[in-house]
């Protein structure tokens, strides 16, 4: 999804046509996928969301078999990597003060009826699985389409 | 009513204008220091773009 996403930033979202908006949606099944989502909002919280949504996806096969606790220590190394407060970062996955943002998305997101991952709402239209750049672009288009 | 206002140093109070000067206490058309506000808005960090774009793209992620 990064790719498509970069393509995404460079084609539409830069010039001001798309707004893109990422919603939590941690499945059950993966154990680790709620201390990441929170994670991110931690690094968000100080100023880094995007850098540190870039770093899980990229190393995501480093930390998802890890246990809970490995995890947290390898997600504030991740902090420490893009220069975050490491404190305040751990302090912040510890108290999980940024969890109700997640839960609030999930919330949202299984009244949409999102059911699984990646899953996506175009104007409100919700498409479920992954699609390449070309599908977006379409699918983009025919709102701009609408907008005109 | 100074003791309402929390002014609660007597001292400082009956000490004249040194004491009051030396104990820090805001003095005429001096600006006080505003309490730091939110940097960071933390609805709109996972968003990227404007807010009047025509088109809203929703991702629902898991980053497992």
């Amino acid at each position: 999804m990064l790719q498509t996403l970069s393509q995404l930033k460079e084609t539409y979202i830069e010039s001001g046509l798309v707004r893109y908006v990422v919603r939590d949606f941690p499945l059950p099944s993966h154990p680790n996928a709620a201390i990441a989502a929170e994670a991110a909002r931690c690094a968000g919280a100080q100023g880094s969301y995007w850098p540190m949504h870039d770093l899980l996806f990229n190393r995501q096969r480093q930390w998802s078999p890890q246990d809970a606790e490995q995890v947290r220590d390898t997600f504030v190394e991740y902090a420490g990597e893009l220069a975050l407060d490491t404190d305040a970062f751990g302090e912040c996955l510890e108290a999980g003060e940024l969890g109700e943002l997640v839960r609030q998305d999930v919330w949202e997101g299984e009244q949409a009826g999102v059911r699984g991952t990646p899953s996506f709402r175009i104007n409100g239209q919700l498409i479920q699985g992954a699609y390449p750049f070309e599908t977006f672009q379409e699918l983009i288009e025919a709102e701009l389409d609408k907008s005109r | 009513m100074i003791l309402e206002k929390g002014m609660t140093n007597v001292s400082v109070l009956l000490g004249g204008w040194a004491a009051w000067q030396q104990a820090g206490y805001p003095l005429e058309g001096t600006r006080l220091p505003t309490p730091p506000t939110a940097v960071v808005d933390l609805e709109e960090m996972t968003v990227l773009g404007d807010a009047d774009a025509p088109v809203v793209i929703e991702d629902f992620t898991d980053f497992q």
